[in-house]
């Protein structure tokens, strides 16, 4: 347990339906979060503030999931990455993105906003990476 | 006497007239002629009452009645023959022109004796005496006779079809015999012989009357029982046999005295000439009248270019029983084919049959015989109806056939053709069993391959919608994306509004503002449920299999759409670029409209598994001569020359294995095939290649009906 404030968010999503609807769930509960629709632009908002869990989608227009979770990692920073996405290739892409270092892979539909707020929130408080899926 | 060769000559002309316009009260034709015949039946048959003495005082008025019919002969006849040849509108001034002159003949005739100036009383009676502009009329005949002759000969030269020439033909001699009857005019100018003008016009439509009966002259299309022709020319041969035999023994009785003496040997030149005579027009009715009633050349003709070529199975046995019904003139035809499945044989076609639900067990006799000997069941003949027996009689009553032939293919029977009687009575002769036991057998193998053909298609069919749900497979990633984002969001959208209740989120809001939260929020659940649903019904109609129908307004650009939408995100996803360039008005193709979006989705999605990393794919469509032309260029490793020869092959594939089945575009260029297109291709290794289709321009109606007309 770090502290008792709410973790911030970073959404990058291409389906900016989906971004504005995180958006407009976590914000009235007391959550910072910033979305965005763009790897790059991700990545620039990252090297500016301070995040402590990432929303990602895998395949998007331009820079990929992965590879965002690639820079992250070496950004040399504690931010937990959660990829959500509609991508389904039997497990193998989940297995080996968990394996790289991701905390969690949920496939879209996402089931609960309320299930990923408490994934959110144990991400968050988590110190270990990666041994949630 | 005298009077009876015109009594006659006019009734035959009535009767011919009338028959020839009630057979197709349509047709000018045949109105041209029918008032031809009554011309030609109001001078003959006024010359039969001038003949007869029987109205004395009246002579005048008979004359000119029968001169008036015989006024607008010569015109009568030119305008038929101008209607007959199709030259109405060419001879129109000239025949306008002969009308017009006529009603002046006609009024010097009723007003004036300048036409006709009075009468001759020649020894078979009165005859009219040619008045001083009787010439003139002469003159208009001469000229419409000659011309008559020309234009026939015009359009026997122009004539190539076998049927019309003949019909011309004997329109030809028809006229070349009237002529002659002309020389009754010379009576009119005082030489006294009897006017025998009559002969001319019977021999004259007895030609037209035979032209008919042979050629459909006049569209008129007549089957004469056998029978029937034989009876009546044998009674009136016998009755004029007789008559002959009569006179000779009222000779003889001069010698002999008594009479029944003298009838003696009549009597027995009669009897003995009975069997002699009757197969005397035995063969005359059947070598002159019947027998070579229809060609066989045509038949075999129509067979082997029409017939045994189609390789659509229910258009082939059609066409068999029509074609062969219609040329042999058939009361009825069918053919029977296997089911295997029910150990039966069942009539698939038939023409002329009432019943046409009719089906015969595998073990049934005229089956088993059929299929054992490989042998034809005549009906007509006896000695083979002995041997079979009274199942076999029954069957074919059933069948109504009169000839039943096996189709074998190898060793095994697949169908029967099955023949009813001939309308004209006839029996099948030695002659028609020689053409129609190999044309049998061709037809054996027509069948043969349409089922094969058949059989091929469907599996073809199978194929492509295997491979077509393979590639659904490939494509989910997009298309899954397209669904589960608009369902994870309204889900999200509603789970969060019933958070926000539940949590408190919404205490400090007014009904006002959580009522337009909520109507913000439907919205957006309408707006994400329309994109699944759009998704999703293009997906399954895609997915449905291709009814194979040709339809005539396909636009090429609207099937492109359907596929680019279900391909376009996976294709961002993979950074390529779809680029179209569709020329404005593209004319509309005839193609089935699912295998057009097969076809374009096979190529786009080749097209992109050519491109590694980034590229595009660009579609251009334009009219190109009397075609549609698509060109599909993507910027992909292109193909190499060697695997460019191959790659609408079956089961070629350069692709790993798992990852194509290698029938995609060997399906792509069949079903282009079938939809009157081409496919070629073109390509550079490195730099990309370029798929070329073309499809057929659809043709609207009314062009085509015109293209049919001036075509025929």
């Amino acid at each position: 347990m770090r502290t008792m404030e709410k973790p911030r968010i970073l959404s990058i999503d291409d389906e900016t339906s989906f971004t504005d609807l995180l958006k407009q769930y976590f914000e009235p509960r007391g959550y910072q979060i910033d979305i965005t629709s763009e790897g790059s632009a991700g990545l620039e908002l990252l090297k500016k503030g301070r995040y402590d869990v990432v929303l990602l989608d895998l395949k998007m227009e331009g820079l990929d999931g992965d590879e965002v979770m690639r820079e992250i990692k070496g950004m040399d920073v504690d931010i937990k990455t959660i990829f959500i996405t509609a991508f389904n290739d039997a497990g193998k892409t989940k297995t080996r993105l968990l394996k790289e270092g991701a905390y969690a892979f949920i496939e879209k539909p996402v089931t609960s906003l309320k299930e990923l707020e408490n994934l959110v929130l144990e991400a968050a408080n988590s110190d270990k990476k990666g041994d949630l899926s | 006497m005298y009077y009876m060769p015109p009594l006659i000559t006019s009734l035959w002309f009535l009767f011919l007239g009338i028959f020839v316009f009630v057979k197709n009260k349509e047709s000018n034709t045949n109105k041209c002629f029918m008032f031809l015949c009554l011309a030609t039946f109001i001078w003959q048959f006024s010359w039969f009452i001038l003949f007869s003495s029987m109205f004395k005082g009246l002579n005048t008025t008979i004359i000119n009645i029968g001169y008036s019919g015989i006024i607008f002969i010569p015109i009568v006849y030119y305008h038929f023959l101008a209607t007959f040849l199709n030259r109405q509108k060419k001879e129109s001034l000239l025949i306008n022109f002969s009308y017009f002159a006529g009603l002046i003949f006609l009024y010097l005739l009723w007003g004036t004796r300048k036409f006709i100036s009075g009468s001759y009383d020649y020894y078979w009676g009165p005859y009219p005496e040619a008045g001083i502009i009787h010439p003139a009329y002469l003159l208009l005949l001469v000229f419409l006779a000659m011309r008559g002759v020309y234009i026939l000969a015009k359009g026997l030269r122009d004539t190539n079809t076998t049927g019309r020439y003949n019909q011309i033909k004997y329109v030809f001699f028809s006229l070349l015999f009237y002529i002659p009857a002309s020389s009754d005019f010379i009576v009119n100018y005082g030489k006294e012989f009897y006017p025998i003008g009559f002969i001319f016009i019977l021999i004259s439509f007895a030609i037209i009357a035979y032209a008919i009966v042979r050629h459909q002259l006049l569209n008129i299309e007549i089957i004469i029982k056998k029978t029937l022709v034989f009876a009546g020319l044998f009674v009136a041969s016998y009755a004029v046999f007789t008559s002959f035999a009569y006179l000779g023994s009222v000779v003889f009785e001069n010698v002999v005295k008594n009479r029944w003496i003298a009838m003696a040997p009549s009597v027995l030149v009669v009897v003995l000439m009975l069997r002699p005579l009757e197969n005397f027009l035995r063969n005359a009715t059947d070598r002159y009248l019947f027998q070579k009633k229809y060609d066989y050349k045509q038949l075999l003709k129509t067979f082997t270019e029409e017939v045994l070529t189609v390789l659509d199975l229910q258009n082939l046995v059609n066409l068999t029983v029509n074609k062969l019904a219609d040329i042999i003139k058939l009361e009825n035809a069918s053919i029977l084919l296997q089911d295997e499945e029910k150990n039966e044989f069942k009539i698939v076609v038939s023409a002329g049959l009432e019943d046409a639900e009719y089906e015969l067990p595998d073990e049934e006799k005229v089956v088993t015989y059929l299929r054992e000997t490989g042998k034809y069941i005549l009906l007509d003949d006896i000695e083979q109806k002995k041997l079979l027996g009274k199942q076999i009689e029954k069957t074919l009553s059933d069948l109504q056939a009169d000839l039943v032939i096996p189709l074998l293919r190898q060793r095994s029977m697949i169908g029967i053709l099955s023949l009813g009687k001939k309308k004209s009575d006839e029996e099948f002769t030695q002659d028609d069993i020689d053409i129609l036991l190999p044309l049998a057998k061709t037809l054996a193998i027509a069948i043969t391959n349409a089922q094969l053909f058949e059989k091929l298609s469907e599996a073809q069919a199978q194929a492509a919608q295997r491979e077509k749900m393979a590639v659904i497979g490939t494509l989910s990633a997009g298309i899954n994306h397209e669904i589960c984002n608009p369902l994870g969001i309204t889900r999200g959208l509603c789970e969060m509004f019933l958070l926000n209740l539940e949590e408190g989120v919404y205490k400090d809001k007014t009904p006002q503002e959580l009522l337009k939260k909520a109507r913000e929020i439907m919205e957006k659940i309408i707006h994400e449920t329309d994109r699944a649903t759009v998704i999703t019904r293009k997906l399954s109609s895609f997915a449905k299999p291709s009814k194979g129908v040709i339809e005539g307004d396909v636009k090429l650009e609207k099937e492109l759409d359907e596929v680019i939408a279900l391909v376009e995100h996976d294709l961002k996803l993979d950074n390529i670029a779809v680029i179209k360039e569709f020329e404005e008005d593209l004319p509309l193709i005839a193609a089935d409209r699912k295998q057009v979006q097969e076809i374009f989705f096979n190529i786009i999605r080749n097209a992109a598994q050519s491109i590694a990393g980034s590229g595009k794919i660009t579609i251009r469509a334009f009219r190109d001569n009397k075609k549609v032309r698509v060109d599909i260029e993507d910027t992909g490793t292109g193909i190499t020359s060697d695997n460019l020869e191959r790659i609408f092959d079956p089961f070629f594939t350069t692709k790993e294995p798992g990852k194509g089945t290698g029938l995609g575009l060997f399906i792509v260029r069949q079903i282009v095939e079938r939809n009157n297109g081409q496919i070629f291709v073109r390509s550079k290794p490195e730099k990309g290649t370029i798929f070329t289709l073309t499809f057929e321009i659809m043709v609207p109606e009314e062009d085509m009906a015109f293209e049919a007309k001036s075509g025929s």
